[in-house]
């Protein structure tokens, strides 16, 4: 038996809404082993926190639904999960920090109740001192100073930084086997985010927690994620390590999120490289590669069929035509290689 | 090329809140900024970059200090005053989608300066912002559109179309690009540049995005809760930062290289901001800083010109960096 924990296959996920159906997440693919962590990046909109809040089913109280698609978290189907057995993992297995701290604690209880009633209920037998102690223990791991004192108190207490360590200490309190993570330090400034991300490293080592982490920074992924998973309109274009992504990116898309950031080290003389245009409208998505209409390299078969994945290592997957053997050779912008499998 | 085109000496800007209480959001800032350059202005949120865009503008009554626009000392007073504050000086703001009326077409919105002025024609006015829509990247039949049609990128064309109405010599642009996605970013960044170049626009860029400022800024000050702590040209400030707090903020962007990530080593800033209401007595970052002794909860440095052009206020600056070509 493979021990990847979390098997999404062919995930498809729409919205209904008065302008029409908007096909948000359009058949995505990936797996996670335990203790791994995978990065999903994207720009707005192209359904990466819909794919994390799918696994968890926390959109199914708006006007979402799961068109297609399996989700096997842990040898469980989590699509067809009852009412409280969903409950159950959510409280236990599968926890999620987001991306306001502001907004995402109860502002009428105290942040170690907040914490207790987590604990509580994903272990409803432990007695309340016990819950106490790890809450306090928990709040000591994130490195927020003062525990004790800190537990008494409400989130308006708290500062910016602060609470999304108390938020991270909510989440990994009940040692989760899965952490979805989403756009936590986007609310944060660059000192804080630091801060954030380094914490998140430590404490996955200690916890042994699988992280799903979904940001739109190119550089958070890079110093966070093991995988990395790139996302356009609902689909993933690419997928690999972190080396595979930075160092030898196979599709046109993530070339041109890579050269649309100044390099840390570059020469400002050095003209940015925009992709051109904006993202296709998801109520009515393009016929073949989504990419197309704003790729250099789109050929004819591009915007009439959708391009297969192809292989480009032992876990890079790509989806482009380009590495159709009848597709002409292009140079890669980024190592000015000719593109090969 | 290099006339001064804006001083401003000794700014500050206090809000009262409660009884004998000042928040002190800028404090006693002086820089100048020459023609058709960029002055890029970074920090954490909270330290009082888009109040001093504000009050340079002059949105806010300055609290101390002089602005100094082409030679002429502007105090907004009168009504004449603000008028040449803004025939002089516009604005781009953060969030395209709350700083467009939402009621006026897009043509409106562009001439709406000249429509308060009395300036041109109906018609003129029309055909005029047509053109300045094609100049940012857009096209005629935009004009009659409103702006709920448009994306995020496109309603910034449309704000910096808007600013670009008055012809202004200087450009304050808060946080222009940090609500857009990256690939529409480096658009709207060519698309500031290749205006910069064609009509010798100055530009004071506001920003926390670290990188995007280096890339765009001829000089960079850093400012930490009200107060300048550095000032110098972009890559001075980038490799041979003096300022314990540049350092510490250059040393948290994350790097979009997994193998950079892994050998560089960080230089953490330990804890959050002072709230601006009781900031420490002497040096305001003494409380966050490695280096920080005795003097420092003390006494407030002066700033010192270490390099020529290269402004730092600490009491221990980390000269040795001045050496070494790469701090990062």
């Amino acid at each position: 038996m493979e021990d990847s924990i979390l098997k999404v296959e062919d995930l498809c996920y729409s919205f209904h809404t008065y302008a029409g159906e908007v096909q948000a997440v359009r058949g995505v693919n990936f797996s996670l082993k335990s203790s791994e962590s995978l990065g999903i990046v994207g720009e707005s909109g192209c359904g990466k926190s819909v794919t994390a809040k799918a696994i968890v089913r926390l959109n199914s109280g708006t006007s979402g639904f799961c068109k297609r698609g399996t989700i096997q978290f842990d040898g469980k189907d989590m699509l067809s999960l009852k009412k409280k057995e969903l409950l159950n993992v959510r409280a236990r297995d599968i926890r999620m920090i987001f991306q306001d701290p502001m907004t995402s604690l109860n502002p009428t209880m105290k942040v170690g109740r907040q914490i207790t009633e987590g604990i509580l209920n994903a272990f409803p037998k432990m007695k309340n001192a016990e819950a106490k102690r790890i809450a306090i223990e928990t709040l000591e791991n994130t490195k927020i100073p003062n525990p004790e004192q800190r537990f008494e108190q409400y989130p308006h207490q708290f500062s910016g930084g602060m609470r999304q360590r108390a938020m991270i200490a909510l989440a990994l309190a009940v040692n989760p086997k899965l952490l979805i993570c989403d756009e936590p330090t986007t609310a944060l400034d660059v000192t804080l985010q630091a801060q954030i991300l380094e914490l998140i490293k430590d404490l996955q080592k200690v916890y042994n927690t699988a992280i799903i982490f979904i940001t739109h920074d190119l550089g958070v992924v890079a110093n966070i994620a093991k995988n990395i998973a790139v996302m356009y309109a609902g689909k993933i274009m690419e997928y690999g390590s972190a080396e595979d992504i930075f160092y030898n990116c196979k599709h046109p898309y993530t070339w041109g999120v890579l050269q649309s950031v100044p390099k840390y080290d570059a020469d400002a003389s050095i003209p940015l490289v925009p992709i051109p245009g904006t993202p296709p409208d998801l109520f009515n998505p393009p016929v073949g590669c989504a990419f197309a209409a704003r790729c250099p390299y789109a050929m004819e078969v591009c915007r009439k069929a959708e391009p297969p994945q192809y292989h480009a290592g032992e876990k890079h997957t790509v989806s482009c035509w380009l590495y159709h053997e009848m597709s002409p050779t292009v140079v890669n912008p980024i190592t000015n290689k000719e593109v090969t499998l | 090329m290099s006339e001064v085109l804006m001083k401003v000496s000794n700014l500050s800007k206090n809000f009262r809140i409660g009884r004998n209480k000042n928040l002190k959001a800028v404090d006693d800032i002086s820089f100048e900024i020459k023609r058709g350059e960029t002055l890029g202005v970074v920090g954490e949120s909270g330290c009082g970059k888009t109040t001093l865009g504000r009050t340079l503008i002059n949105i806010y009554e300055p609290t101390a200090g002089e602005i100094e626009l082409e030679g002429e000392v502007l105090d907004g007073k009168s009504r004449n005053d603000r008028k040449k504050f803004a025939d002089k000086m516009q604005m781009i703001f953060q969030d395209p989608f709350a700083s467009l009326n939402p009621r006026m077409t897009v043509g409106e919105i562009v001439s709406e300066g000249w429509a308060y002025r009395r300036m041109y024609t109906k018609k003129e006015r029309c055909a005029k912002a047509i053109k300045l829509l094609e100049i940012v990247g857009l096209n005629e039949e935009h004009a009659n559109r409103f702006p709920h049609e448009f994306s995020g990128g496109q309603r910034q064309r449309i704000g910096i179309a808007r600013a670009l109405s008055m012809s202004p010599k200087l450009m304050i642009c808060d946080e222009p690009i940090s609500a857009l996605d990256v690939s529409i970013q480096a658009q709207i960044m060519n698309l500031m540049i290749e205006l910069q170049k064609e009509k010798g626009l100055t530009y004071i860029f506001i920003a926390h995005d670290l990188s995007m400022v280096r890339y765009i800024s001829t000089n960079i000050m850093v400012m930490y809760l009200g107060s300048q702590m550095e000032f110098g040209t972009s890559a001075e400030i980038y490799h041979n930062a003096v300022h314990p707090y540049t350092h510490a903020l250059f040393s948290a962007i994350p790097v979009p290289d997994p193998n950079v990530e892994k050998e560089r080593k960080r230089v953490m800033i330990e804890g959050e901001m002072p709230s601006p209401i009781n900031v420490p007595k002497g040096c305001k970052f003494c409380t966050r800083c490695d280096y920080a002794q005795e003097i420092c909860e003390t006494e407030r440095p002066k700033t010192k010109e270490v390099v020529p052009g290269h402004f730092c206020a600490c009491h221990f600056p980390l000269l040795e960096n001045l050496k070494s070509t790469k701090v990062l």
